[in-house]
């Protein structure tokens, strides 16, 4: 197969028959004189008589082949001529279509990984949550399965709400009154990567939760609070209170 | 009857795969060990470890040395604003 800096030298239409020759599996002998190609022998003596008729107007056999008889011939044979620019196209698609497969295969092996990886992420998820419930208590683990947001009160006294619905650590603290209503929005998290990647969602909220409960004023010393707003019951009595 | 993670000393270090667990008996010096060495190399990395005593139980604390006698120790990143 002609390469494609090959096709640039040949334009000419006889060398286009010439490549034509050549796929048809005939094998020419050449002898070189002054930079010029003669061919002086085929492996096919059928190829070779219509070679050298074709090109020398002579014929070593009383038969006479025109040009149109040859033409029509290579059609017959279905070796038609291909031009020079369908050829370059064909090696431009051979270079497409192993850039596809190449392609394919890196999709395939990333596909691969990232099942895997996600395979591993699933589990990892279903292990924080678990272990995230386990430290709720009874109440807890039931507005977490009703809601999926829990309230917590703090190691000094302030009540927090934390939210997994929107299954993120950023800004899903929030400080509420007894009433319930929200105060304001915290973000603050644990770290969520160590040097073996990321770690699952659940993870935070158990720091979370710890953090609210064991370590509250370190909470509030790292976190981040935007959204304040005002109790919407101001006037209703917290019935705790008045019970104690 | 069955051990369950609550009925067992329990260190949990929270890592990509969820978390890390060790459990171990107190009576049992090599136990101890292991689960010592790797809540050092956890404090080392800058972890927060609580110790927190019952099944839900509102009660624990932050501490800074491996207590053997605690029944579930629970080590998260440091935290950060977001």
């Amino acid at each position: 197969m002609a390469t494609a800096d090959q096709l640039k030298t040949l334009r000419a239409p006889d060398l286009d028959l010439w490549r034509q020759w050549m796929m048809l599996g005939g094998t020419p002998t050449t002898s070189t004189t002054t930079g010029t190609v003669t061919v002086t022998s085929w492996e096919d003596p059928a190829m070779a008589q219509t070679w050298f008729q074709w090109t020398s107007g002579t014929a070593s056999t009383t038969q006479v082949f025109t040009h149109e008889q040859i033409w029509l011939a290579w059609h017959q044979s279905e070796a038609l001529p291909v031009t020079g620019e369908q050829l370059q196209s064909q090696v431009d698609q051979e270079l497409l279509d192993r850039r596809q497969r190449e392609q394919e295969a890196r999709s395939r092996r990333a596909l691969a990984e990232r099942q895997q990886r996600e395979g591993l992420a699933v589990v990892a998820q279903s292990r924080s949550v678990e272990l995230f419930q386990m430290l709720l208590d009874d109440e807890q683990r039931l507005q977490w399965a009703a809601a999926m947001s829990v309230d917590v009160r703090g190691s000094s006294g302030g009540l927090y709400r934390i939210e997994g619905h929107r299954e993120t650590v950023h800004g899903n603290i929030v400080k509420i009154d007894e009433h319930g209503c929200q105060l304001a929005r915290i973000c603050v998290a644990p770290a969520m990567y160590d040097d073996a990647g990321a770690l699952p969602i659940a993870d935070g909220w158990v720091g979370q939760l710890l953090a609210i409960r064991h370590n509250e004023e370190e909470l509030k010393n790292h976190g981040n609070y935007s959204s304040f707003r005002r109790c919407q019951h101001p006037g209703v009595p917290i019935l705790d209170q008045l019970a104690a | 009857m069955t051990e369950t993670l609550f009925e067992s000393h329990l260190l949990s270090i929270a890592d990509p795969t969820g978390d890390t667990r060790l459990m171990w008996d107190p009576r049992d010096k090599d136990e101890v060990k292991v689960a010592k060495e790797a809540f050092d190399r956890a404090k080392k990395k800058g972890m927060l470890a609580y110790a927190v005593d019952k099944k839900g139980e509102k009660t624990g604390e932050v501490i800074h040395e491996f207590d053997p006698t605690r029944s579930k120790i629970i080590m998260t990143k440091q935290l950060v604003g977001g």
